[in-house]
């Protein structure tokens, strides 16, 4: 169990900055989710933590150890840091059984050969492929191999887990297995874990921590939930969540001595504290879910009509995408909403779940009752 | 940290072994490249001791203009080059055509015998490339040059004309009956990689068949077909069996032949001065065929997901092509062997009968009274030949292994680097060789070790210097299938070593090397199969010491002891066969693969 700090860490392709300038402490035993969209950077972080890839500039250190610092020209290779990668392919060598497969650390690091023998069955046996020693890899299936890659890596009890994109192959049903599987791994064996990937459903329901990057650099840095409800700025709001975030683009009003936001279609009025006055005039988006309206099928009291393009029905929920004037929005409810494309139903904003991001810097601007003032990270 | 400790991190962040490697090869393919450029430049303005006459007050070792003067203001090198250019258009176009014409019936017809002709098509690139050129001096010689006469005046009465028996119409037909291969293999492939979802859309659009192989199939079939034009001239212009024994007899020279007559009456000035032409048009094609394969890339799409294949119906005509165009590679295979053989069996040449038969010169003794009475033991007891076969063996092998080691190596740091700029400079660097036409490739080596020069001492008339030019030469084959098999291992199951502590040779022995054992063993078909049958790059290297298979056969030819030289080619023939047929059956190894890159 060791924590991972980076410090200022870049990695640059030519002209291209795969990583940059990129600090982060993810802590020891945590479950930590590196989260994008691809080409984001996360791959390459994860592969410069392996000691794979060589940053271009920055730290890395693992636990106490200093395992990279260009600045003091320091660069411990990838076998001698302690770590074990699941690569996204698995990467089972074709021509060893799956008991060499997961053997081959410990030969490499001269292990007895009883201990081998007996490391190996144990690890096979928590990964429930104690039956498999014997077969090649391509005997496998892909749920299979997942195991052996993971056992391959666990049989060397690593400080650190790093698992890159490793349930991307395999089916939706299988995936969901998986992901149980992998948490029940992580309490077990209390190491730290980095996790890559670019599904955002994965990202919350596996990890402790989430690490959202775009283009090189980071964007949010919290806890798992947090992400969800408190998006850094417009990239994370838009990233996080499916259906994709509502974005209202609109300006700041003060009208007899209300606030209201005002956009074309929709005007809102808000109660912000006085200090929020900098802002009148000013353009800002307003970043809304799908459930964080309120739907009416009849007129209410503060409900603005809207009118039906399509239903989407769910399963648990139903999506609604409805029309206000020039914005289309996406809503959900979970009762039937008893209506067709064309019909009308009322929505309300929930005031406490309104997002408002500055045009400019993409920060979020702490604003609405329950979310109010709360600058994050 | 100590400063030293911090310099060795320093190296190990930027320096990788397959970036050594990378620069290691980078390092000798230059020196084998470009350094002999340089030193065949600098010959072409000395004057050479037997020159002393031609250039009046000059001395051996001064500087002189005389050389390049004299080509440019002469007429000597115009017919030659003139020559030369007429050969390898001819060949590129007709390569082409035969080429592409039977890839198109065998990959896009419903033409029977596909599997037989295909095979067939690809043998006359297995043989040697003069064995056509044997065999047509058998069947058309003619007496006007003197010797005897040829199967065909002995068959019908009738001398074959000059123009029918030796000069420009057999050097291109032999050349072409050769190379055309090349042309079936490389268009057929670009048929098959087309994907035929982008034929499908056209049908469904409205095209008819007739309009998608016009505007579809061609426009992206062009690139490949001026590619293999470009390969085919690029090889024509190389190449010195065909123009030296059919070209001789009627004083018809080409580059490659007055490049060797240059050399051996030392006028080397002049020799590299044709070399350095030569080069030029390699280079020259090495150019716009990169240009060619960049458009390439960017629009012919490989997905083969669909099993279908535009085929086109042939009607009742299928049987009747199938059946002709079966004989037809069956002749071209199988008629150069067999003529060759019957020659070697008739004791006086040019009288085809049964009486005339004999084994004098496969096992005869040495005899001044049997048959040509040539004083020279029968092929397969004579001392010379047999050594000759034996060094063709050795070279063969070493080459083999040399290059499939090399190309595994270099195929390693390519992909292990794909994306930089040392990757793509590696792999140029390691297509030159096969871009300089072999017999300027043997006056490179000739001019770059011959003399002593720095660490590396005089190698001519060595056997290493035969290893290292064929080495050096096949290397673009080697390099290119070493290429494609490291492709199919990803960069992970090596990284998965990597995090297991796994150093680079462990990973290489443990992990790399036995996934790669097949491709390895079948990728050293191609090279020993070329190093078998090399005429043009060693011709011009071997000594006495180091005479081989082909390059005996020459000696004999020149004697007018055909039936000698016939003898040699057949063995060299059933050598090359054997082991291609061998390979395919134990490997599974796909010559036409390799083939081309």
């Amino acid at each position: 169990m060791s924590k991972i700090v980076l410090k200022n860490l870049a990695k640059h392709f030519g002209a291209v900055k795969a990583v940059d300038n990129l600090t982060l402490e993810i802590p020891a035993g945590s479950f930590t989710t590196l989260l994008g969209p691809s080409g984001c950077g996360k791959t390459t972080t994860l592969r410069m933590i392996a000691g794979l890839e060589t940053p271009t500039d920055g730290e890395i250190w693992i636990g106490d150890q200093c395992v990279f610092s260009r600045r003091e020209g320091r660069f411990v290779p990838a076998g001698d840091r302690g770590l074990g990668l699941v690569f996204q392919s698995y990467a089972l060598w074709p021509h060893l059984t799956v008991f060499e497969n997961i053997a081959f650390g410990l030969k490499i690091a001269k292990v007895k050969k009883a201990e081998v023998q007996k490391r190996v069955e144990e690890t096979a046996e928590v990964l429930q492929i104690g039956e498999l020693l014997k077969r090649y890899p391509n005997e496998l299936s892909g749920g299979q191999q997942q195991r052996v890659a993971i056992a391959r890596v666990l049989v060397m009890r690593p400080q650190v887990l790093l698992l890159d994109e490793p349930l991307s192959n395999l089916d939706a049903k299988l995936r969901m297995d998986m992901r149980a599987e992998l948490k029940r791994l992580h309490s077990e064996m209390g190491s730290t874990v980095v996790y890559v990937t670019h599904d955002q459903l994965e990202a919350l329901t596996l990890s402790t921590h989430v690490a959202i990057m775009d283009r090189g650099t980071l964007q949010q840095w919290s806890p798992s939930m947090v992400v969800y409800n408190q998006p850094a700025n417009v990239f994370t709001a838009d990233f996080i969540g499916n259906p994709r975030i509502n974005l209202v683009q609109g300006v700041f009003k003060k009208e007899q001595e209300r606030f209201v936001f005002a956009a074309p279609g929709l005007e809102l009025p808000l109660d912000v504290s006085e200090d929020l006055v900098r802002l009148v005039g000013r353009p800002v988006t307003l970043g809304l879910r799908a459930e964080d309206f309120t739907l009416s099928t009849t007129p209410a009291e503060g409900f603005l009509a809207a009118e039906v393009e399509s239903v989407l029905p769910a399963g648990s929920e139903w999506f609604v995408r409805v029309r206000l004037g020039e914005l289309a929005l996406m809503t959900s409810t979970t009762y039937d909403p008893q209506v067709d494309s064309g019909g009308t139903l009322w929505i309300q904003v929930k005031p406490e779940k309104m997002k408002f991001f500055d045009e400019d810097e993409k920060l979020i601007i702490g604003i609405g009752s329950t979310y109010g003032r709360k600058e994050v990270a | 940290m100590t400063t030293v400790g911090r310099l060795i991190g320093r190296i190990r962040m930027k320096s990788s072994p397959e970036r050594l490697l990378a620069v290691l090869f980078m390092i000798v393919l230059a020196y084998v490249v470009f350094v002999p450029l340089l030193v065949m430049l600098k010959e072409t303005v000395l004057v050479h001791p037997m020159e002393r006459f031609q250039i009046p007050g000059a001395m051996p070792g001064d500087f002189t203009w005389h050389h390049w003067k004299t080509v440019l203001t002469s007429p000597t090198l115009v017919k030659p080059l003139m020559n030369s250019l007429i050969i390898a258009v001819s060949l590129g176009l007709l390569s082409v055509l035969v080429g592409g014409i039977l890839a198109w019936l065998v990959v896009r017809t419903d033409m029977p015998f596909k599997k037989a002709i295909s095979n067939l098509a690809m043998i006359p690139y297995i043989m040697p490339s003069w064995t056509m050129t044997l065999a047509w001096i058998t069947i058309f010689k003619n007496q006007r040059i003197g010797g005897t006469q040829g199967i065909f005046q002995y068959l019908t009465g009738i001398e074959p004309p000059n123009w029918l028996a030796y000069g420009m119409l057999p050097i291109i037909i032999c050349l072409t009956l050769h190379y055309f291969p090349f042309g079936f293999m490389l268009i057929g492939r670009a048929l098959q990689n087309i994907d035929s979802q982008l034929e499908e859309s056209a049908e469904l659009l409205g095209a008819s068949r007739w309009q998608n192989m016009r505007k579809i199939i061609f426009p992206l079939v062009l690139p490949t077909i001026f590619s293999t034009f470009l390969l085919t001239f690029s090889r024509g212009l190389g190449t010195f069996g065909a123009p030296s024994f059919l070209g001789g007899p009627v004083r018809l020279y080409v580059l490659s032949t007055l490049l060797h007559s240059n050399l051996v009456g030392q006028r080397t000035g002049m020799a590299y001065i044709i070399a350095l032409i030569m080069i030029a048009f390699g280079v020259l094609v090495l150019y716009m065929d990169s240009k060619v394969l960049a458009s390439r890339r960017s629009f012919v799409t490989i997905s083969g997901k669909s099993g279908y294949r535009g085929v086109t119906s042939l009607g009742k005509l299928s049987k009747p092509i199938g059946i002709v165009v079966l004989a037809l590679m069956a002749l071209v295979v199988i008629v150069p062997v067999v003529v060759l053989a019957i020659d070697s069996v008739m004791l006086l040449p040019g009288r085809y009968e049964l009486s005339n038969f004999s084994l004098h010169y496969w096992i005869g003794p040495a005899s001044s009274t049997i048959g040509l009475g040539t004083n020279v033991a029968g092929v397969l007891r004579n001392p010379q030949i047999l050594e000759a076969f034996g060094n063709s063996l050795k070279l063969s092998l070493a080459t083999a292994l040399i290059c499939g080691t090399a190309g595994m190596l270099i195929g390693y740091a390519v992909v292990r680097l794909r994306g930089t700029r040392t990757a793509y400079l590696l792999n140029n660097l390691s297509f030159v060789p096969y871009l300089i036409p072999s017999i300027a490739f043997g006056s490179i080596f000739l001019a770059l070790f011959g003399v002593p020069r720095g660490p590396i001492p005089g190698l001519y008339g060595t056997f290493t210097l035969l290893v290292l030019a064929c080495s050096v030469k096949y290397l673009p084959y080697a390099a290119r299938s070493g290429i494609g098999a490291m492709m199919q291992i990803g960069p992970e199951l090596e990284e998965a070593g990597e995090m297991a502590g796994a150093g680079w040779l462990q990973r290489l022995r443990k992990i790399v090397f036995p996934l790669q054992k097949g491709p390895f063993f079948s990728g050293l078909l191609l090279p020993f199969i070329s190093a078998m049958r090399e005429l043009s790059l060693v011709v011009l290297l071997v000594a006495p010491g180091t005479q081989l298979a082909t390059t005996i056969t020459i000696r004999y030819t020149e004697r007018g002891w055909t039936a000698y030289a016939n003898a040699v080619m057949i063995l060299i023939v059933a050598v090359v066969l054997i082991l291609e047929y061998i390979s395919r059956r134990l490997l599974g190894t796909d010559l036409a693969k390799g083939i081309g890159g």
